[in-house]
């Protein structure tokens, strides 16, 4: 979701500022932002980190580039500014027009910094080799000083044939073979960008590899076929969760400043660090739900219970979390009832999931309706939302292990609805989704219902 | 039967021994209420970052091991049944503990080198010639074979200086002082042997020790290989901060000073920026290329103010080069003379 009518990453807008910084013209993303800082039409510039930029180049008589994070209505927007002095007058040429990133896995950098790598290499924007770790020749036979200034596939030969950045796309693991052993290795690499957010070259760390045998490279590639076994999940368990609780708990008392006084980036820092260890022991705890339940006899108690109050529980539940999103919930009626037959725990475990999926994607200021009828010997709940909808293409793929209603968003870790179905299945019922896309999604549980 | 109390232990408490401990423990007490006294009185302005600090610190533990590891090395070379030298390990510890390392000029070495490298990472990228390969691997390809080697030595120097574990690189006077240093820690008592056998191993150690070595060394020669017409200099300049090579960015301002690097170095690292401006001034530099130094300085320096140094802009370019030049010519003058005067002036101040 992006928070605006987003031109894009490519695009560049343009506006002409006169001494006074007052707007002569813009392109519409610029005015628009400039609007929504507060500035009417012949104000000074209100987008206050670009309006500085615009003085500073004013004030030294030179171009000067800068990268700003511009608030926006509903989030941040990473942007590239040049500012460049002109017979009085700025013009002023803005590209990025990124969303700022909430923390996600999918963010998730390429391993540039070369923590564990066999060496690490820099080359410069026309992908010359400015940087190769001394050692590294010695150690893996060739000569690492006569690689300096040389392109970069004098030392790599990429299995694809293309050269990388083709695609502007960092490089993340991409197999290579080392061109003067002929060793395979992977590499990583980050961008390095100018001031403009143009490339101005690569920061890289190489990984030697053994030579692949068929069957590792299989499993290598699509580790989620890999089986859990029961003592794999216990390991993972025992051997992540305790560490990830004291890395959380002391991330959050380092953001707390419950120590002493530091700085906010560093304060920053350490929430990021909470947020990405709450994730991982929310993803620990799942792995070790999908060993349980993806054995095949995998079953639940059946016991009578009241879907009305599990739905009415669960919404209560996310009351909080509703309103920091600015969502409203729907519940059934204190006097509705639904009979069925089903586990309790898992249920309201089933319909957090789907209430929490719907709050995260609905639009602030709309409302999450959870519903319950019966359909003859069926008991349905059904959770709606006023989201962007699920493409009918998509609305299998959601269910699968690992995938996201939408890989862009924050959150999250793709197994939760992967596991919901299986549950509401392992009950004797289903879970299943009705949508039309920009009209937001149905979510229907449906139990054996109890006459 | 009873087990009896561990012998060590019991040792480290024995009634004879208690004087000592208390008078260790009050020194101890000494010494921190003294650091904290120092570190309570040092003024926001030339307090270290703890980035810095930690740098600094792991450098010198690395260095120091490195030279006692030579020292040793060689000393067992020409007295192989060995000498009475203790663990190597508690040689770097005890060199720590004793004030031995303490040494200003080193510290000052030391610092400077690590802010360098961090302001290095941080200045901001200009490609300035598009697609075109960065100005090291331009010059290492350059007609002028001397130019050539020399901008290629300065792409393995910084290679070597970049990774952590390599030692850092000092003046001959510095090294000269660590390595006897390293060589009275690993004494062993008097034994005249052993000590001859250190004493020949330390000058073994210090003549395998080049002045291709000092710091700085490959970017000075790069810039006298250059030696930049003064038409020439603005766009090196600008080039090398755009490309994160502020060694070279130094030498090339040392070279066209006639200024020490050392020297040079302090003036473009101190935040305040005026010995720079001035330098750039006595070089009859032009408005835009001092405002484009001085907003990548800014950009990569969190001490510095990009704001005020914009307010000082106009009121540096009305020096005329001559007066600039005038007031920077103490600078030129050998260390060793500059130093004498900064005591004997900075007495009278007091």
């Amino acid at each position: 979701m992006t928070s605006m009518d987003s031109p894009g990453e490519s695009m560049v807008a343009r506006a002409i500022l006169d001494a006074g910084d007052h707007i002569l013209s813009a392109d519409p993303p610029i005015e628009l932002l400039h609007m929504r800082a507060g500035g009417g039409v012949s104000d000074r510039l209100a987008i206050a980190p670009i309006a500085r930029v615009a003085r500073l180049a004013r004030r030294l008589g030179i171009a000067v580039s800068r990268q700003v994070v511009v608030a926006d209505d509903e989030g941040d927007l990473d942007l590239w500014i040049q500012a460049r002095p002109e017979t009085g007058q700025i013009r002023l040429s803005v590209s990025g027009w990124r969303d700022r990133a909430a923390w996600k896995p999918a963010a998730t950098p390429p391993d540039h910094t070369g923590m564990g790598a066999d060496f690490r290499w820099e080359a410069d924007a026309a992908l010359r080799l400015t940087f190769v770790s001394p050692g590294a020749g010695l150690r893996h036979g060739f000569d690492a000083q006569a690689m300096l200034g040389r392109p970069l596939n004098a030392l790599f030969v990429f299995d694809s044939g293309t050269a990388p950045l083709g695609d502007g796309a960092p490089l993340d693991g991409r197999g290579a073979r080392l061109r003067p052993t002929d060793a395979p290795v992977r590499l990583s690499a980050a961008i390095r960008h100018d001031g403009m957010g143009g490339i101005a070259g690569l920061v890289g760390a190489a990984y030697l590899i053994d030579e692949p045998v068929e069957d590792d490279e299989d499993l290598a590639l699509h580790p989620g076929s890999a089986p859990l076994t029961e003592s794999f999940t216990a390991g993972l368990d025992r051997a992540l969760r305790t560490p990830l609780a004291r890395i959380v708990a002391n991330a959050d008392s380092i953001a707390a400043r419950s120590d002493g006084p530091i700085a906010a980036e560093y304060a920053d820092y350490a929430n990021d660090i909470a947020d990405a260890g709450r994730h991982l022991i929310g993803l620990v705890d799942n792995l070790v739900e999908l060993q349980a339940i993806e054995q095949p006899d995998f079953r639940l108690a059946a016991t009578p219970i009241d879907l009305a109050d599990v739905a009415r529980r669960a919404a209560g539940l996310l009351g909080v979390r509703a309103d920091a999103a600015g969502v409203t919930i729907c519940r059934p009626g204190m006097g509705e009832g639904m009979p069925a037959i089903g586990d309790f725990g898992r249920c309201l475990q089933i319909l957090i999931n789907l209430i929490g999926n719907a709050i995260r994607y609905s639009p602030r200021g709309e409302e999450v309706v959870v519903t319950v009828e019966r359909d003859g010997e069926w008991a349905l709940v059904g959770v709606t939302d006023r989201g962007k909808g699920i493409a009918p293409e998509d609305q299998t793929r959601i269910f699968e292990k690992f995938e996201r209603v939408d890989p862009s968003e924050p959150g999250g870790n793709g197994l939760g609805l992967y596991i919901a179905r299986r549950l509401a299945r392992a009950m004797g019922g289903d879970l299943g989704v009705e949508s039309v896309p920009g009209e937001g999604a149905t979510f229907l549980f449906r139990l054996r219902s109890r006459s | 039967m009873a087990v009896g109390p561990d012998p060590i232990h019991a040792s480290e408490w024995q009634v004879a021994r208690l004087y000592d401990r208390v008078a260790a423990a009050r020194a101890r007490a000494v010494a921190r209420r003294r650091g904290a006294m120092l570190d309570l009185r040092l003024d926001a302005d030339s307090r270290l970052t703890d980035q810095i600090r930690f740098e600094v610190a792991a450098r010198l533990t690395l260095l120091v091991e490195t030279i006692a590891r030579d020292v040793l090395r060689q000393a067992e070379r020409v007295m192989p049944e060995g000498g009475p030298h203790s663990e190597f390990d508690p040689v770097v510890q005890r060199l720590h503990r004793t004030d031995a390392l303490v040494d200003p000029a080193l510290a000052e070495e030391l610092v400077a080198q690590v802010r360098q490298g961090l302001i290095s990472r941080a200045l901001p990228i200009e490609t300035m010639a598009g697609d075109a390969p960065s100005l090291l691997v331009r010059l290492s390809e350059a007609p002028d074979r001397i130019v050539a080697a020399a901008a290629r030595a300065v792409l393995v120097a910084e290679g070597h200086a970049r990774e952590a574990e390599e030692p850092v690189r000092l003046s001959r006077r510095q090294y000269d002082r660590l390595v006897w240093i390293a060589a009275a820690a690993l004494r062993g008592g008097e034994d005249p042997a052993w000590d001859r056998a250190l004493a020949q191993a330390a000058e073994r150690v210090l003549a395998a020790q080049s002045d291709a070595d000092r710091p700085g060394a490959a970017a000075m020669r790069l810039a006298a290989a250059i030696d930049a017409r003064p038409g020439e200099l603005p766009d090196l300049l600008l080039e090398s901060l755009s490309d994160r090579q502020l060694g070279l960015f130094v030498a090339l301002l040392s070279h066209a000073l006639g200024v020490e690097y050392d020297m040079v170095r302090e003036i473009v690292l101190e935040p305040e920026g005026d010995r720079l401006w001035l330098a750039l001034r006595a070089l009859d530099q032009e408005r835009a290329t001092i405002a484009r130094i001085g907003l990548s300085l800014c950009e990569a320096d969190g001490r510095r103010d990009v704001d005020s140094f914009a307010e000082a802009l106009d009121s540096i370019m009305a020096i005329a080069p001559e007066e600039a030049r005038r007031a920077m010519a103490s600078l030129s003058l050998p260390a060793s003379f500059r130093e004498a005067i900064d005591r004997l002036e900075g007495a009278e101040r007091r």
